[in-house]
């Protein structure tokens, strides 16, 4: 047998890929030429009388006949990915799982990925072994895995079995937020469920005022205290009255018609980006996730909106299986096909602070900041390019130059527009996004009608 | 949806991209070639990350692809004095380095075969004759059958080992055992000829040569049906390639 490369069949249930047996040991031509030297020589010296060419001839005899295997000589494998919450960002990890026949020393392991240096080796192996495989990887969402091709090998390398390949599987990977410290507010607060400080009479705030007990009032509010202060005959009661707790409701609307890395020969589509380059769309994923945790985690109410697929529209929810639904969600995105054309903005909650994760290439997202800004809306927009790489090209950094000079003029429209730019790809999105927060907490936001009693 | 097809979609949908990046001279209609002639020109060799394997202690392949030319070179030394030796010694170092995935461990043999049997015999009585370096015939003889040894198994390996790869130490002492195994019967034999050699003073007593007749025989029988079966299921290594995609 020659050069066998059975197709793997995918495992239903984990995805996968398994090798199936077959096939026995083979020697390649080398052994055999040596087992041949080995007797000329010996015949030549029983002829000659030579016994120290005889024991070179033995040697070589013994070196081939000492090696000699039988049975089976498949290699078995499957390639799981591995899923580290904790473990390092920007690395990807799958585990390959070897199981080897028995009089195998060793299993020559290749192990490749598009866009990567193969990695190969002579591992020993007994019976069966994992090993782990990593690469370096800062893109997130549908990735494809590693491709392993093996073979057992035996008697110090002179008997191989059969090459096997288990193929690449594919797996998300899902991005990661970054922990924002503060995150801007809506201009409006809504429900009681939240941990922000709103304007309406309510429990759970910080202390509205002391007012004398009247009708409705809980007897568990009266403040001792103070009515033995100013009522020291009890003729009036007096209670404290606090601010009543609200949520923002926020829309994360993530433009996925594109995927620009930073290298602009890769924008036309015709080359891949670098894998170890983060795409626009990895920085919205990322930016997207850290808001999304962020709010999130404050019991605010997070939806998400696609500008490019409708049928990806996220309702907003609260809660860690929202950050889960939004955090799957945005490992998904990715341009897929021709984006319908929008004749009207996306519906978004009433009053709902509205993060619009865009590369800002066209004008779309500026027409649809601007729509939601006027209808009441607090936008900010999320300038998700990444630093783009300068070019040897004339031509190309001309080209650069201009399609760059559009979009800061479509950015400086937004800004003109009362909208607040974060720029992501940069070091100091938080920071920017710190300032933001504190501009937007600088009018307080009040709460919208009131929901049961407070 | 694949790469390409995203990229489609970008084409279609985000003209503006391309419209910006146009060229001098390069009309809208015909961005898309005129953008494929620019970027022709920064098209570089992008430094690409390798895929890492969590292996034992290892040593780099290179080591190993290297070591087999090491050893004939020393071989060849061991062996013979003359130039042609060298010559064919180093020759056939460059080889085992370059591709010792060819069958050369073969005619390695019969040049080692032949520097022995041009050379004096080195298993005589006494001892043997010293060389010019004064160690004695015996002692270079096992020595010359411990380095053929060391050698066509380090070959072997070697023709699994790629330059960029890595082998990891625990394949090399599996090696080594087996090369030791050997020697423990080589070297013993060596000694039992000797020893021989000497009782008999000097001559090898004729059903010596008988035996060595029989035994040549027996193993031809056991080697040569191997090696017709080792040309029926030998499967060949793919080549490595540069893998691009959409990763």
């Amino acid at each position: 047998m020659t050069g066998v490369t059975d197709q793997p069949t995918p495992d239903p249930r984990t995805g996968s890929r398994t090798t199936s047996p077959g096939g026995g040991w083979g020697a390649s031509g080398g052994p055999a030429w040596t087992g041949r030297a080995g007797v000329v020589l010996l015949v030549v010296a029983a002829l000659v009388g030579r016994p120290d060419l005889a024991l070179v001839g033995a040697l070589a005899v013994l070196v081939v006949v000492g090696g000699r295997r039988g049975g089976p000589a498949d290699v078995t494998a499957r390639v799981d990915q591995v899923v580290e919450p904790d473990g390092p960002p920007g690395s990807l990890r799958a585990d390959l799982h070897l199981g080897v026949p028995s009089g195998a020393d060793a299993v020559r392991v290749r192990v490749d990925r598009p866009g990567y240096r193969a990695g190969e080796a002579l591992v020993a192996v007994a019976g069966s072994r994992t090993l782990e495989v990593r690469v370096a990887s800062v893109r997130t969402g549908r990735q494809r895995l590693f491709r392993a091709q093996l073979q057992a090998v035996a008697g110090a390398g002179q008997h191989t079995g059969p090459v096997r390949e288990a193929p690449a599987g594919e797996a998300v990977v899902l991005p990661r937020g970054r922990g924002l410290a503060e995150l801007p507010l809506p201009p409006r607060l809504r429900g009681s469920t939240g941990q922000h400080r709103s304007r309406r009479p309510g429990d759970g705030g910080d202390l509205r005022d002391v007012h004398p007990l009247g009708p409705g009032d809980p007897p568990r509010r009266v403040d001792w205290r103070v009515t033995a202060r100013r009522a020291p005959a009890l003729e009036q009661l007096y209670v404290r009255r606090t601010l009543a707790l609200a949520e923002a409701t926020v829309t994360l609307v993530v433009d996925s018609r594109d995927d620009l890395g930073p290298d602009p020969a890769t924008w036309g589509g015709t080359q891949p980006a670098r894998p170890d380059d983060s795409t626009s769309a990895d920085l919205a994923r990322q930016a997207a996730a850290s808001v999304a945790e962020g709010h999130l985690s404050l019991g605010d109410r997070v939806g998400m909106e696609d500008l490019g697929v409708r049928r990806r529209t996220l309702r907003v929810g609260t809660g860690r299986r929202q950050l889960d639904r939004l955090v799957q969600q945005l490992a998904l995105i990715r341009p897929q096909g021709r984006p319908p054309d929008r004749v009207r903005a996306p519906q978004v909650t009433a009053g709902s602070l509205v993060y619009l994760f865009s590369t800002f290439f066209d004008d779309e997202p500026v027409h649809l900041a601007r729509t939601w800004q006027r209808t009441g809306h607090r936008v900010v927009a999320v300038d998700v390019l990444p630093q783009p790489r300068r070019t040897t090209d004339p031509r190309v950094e001309l080209a650069l130059r201009m399609v760059l000079i559009d979009r800061t003029d479509r950015l400086a429209a937004v800004r003109a527009a009362g909208i607040d730019v974060v720029r992501w790809a940069d070091g100091a999105a938080a920071t920017h996004l710190l300032e933001v927060a504190r501009r937007s907490r600088r009018a307080p936001a009040h709460a919208g009608p009131r929901r049961g009693r407070g | 949806m694949s790469g390409a097809d995203a990229r489609g979609a970008r084409l279609r949908v985000r003209p503006s991209v391309l419209g910006g990046l146009t060229g001098r001279g390069v009309g809208v209609g015909a961005r898309g070639a005129g953008l494929r002639a620019a970027r022709g020109a920064v098209v570089r060799r992008t430094r690409t990350a390798p895929v890492r394997l969590g292996l034992g202690p290892a040593l780099p392949a290179a080591v190993l692809r290297l070591l087999p030319g090491a050893l004939v070179l020393a071989l060849g030394a061991l062996l013979g004095t003359g130039d042609a030796v060298r010559v064919l010694a180093a020759a056939a170092a460059v080889l085992v380095v370059a591709r010792p995935a060819w069958p050369i461990a073969g005619p390695l043999v019969l040049l080692a075969g032949l520097a022995v049997l041009t050379g004096p015999d080195r298993v005589t009585t006494g001892g043997g004759a010293a060389d010019a370096l004064g160690v004695p015939g015996p002692v270079r003889l096992a020595a010359v059958l411990l380095l053929l040894d060391v050698t066509l198994r380090a070959l072997s390996l070697a023709a699994h080992a790629a330059w960029g790869g890595r082998v990891e130490w625990a394949v090399l002492g599996r090696a080594g055992r087996v090369a030791l195994s050997t020697q423990l019967v080589v070297q013993p034999v060596l000694l039992l000829v000797l020893a021989v050699r000497a009782m008999s003073d000097g001559a090898g007593p004729g059903w010596l040569r008988v035996l060595a007749l029989a035994t040549a025989g027996l193993l031809l029988g056991l080697a040569l049906p191997r090696a017709r079966a080792g040309r029926e299921t030998t499967a060949r290594w793919p080549r490595g390639r540069r893998t691009r995609g959409d990763a």
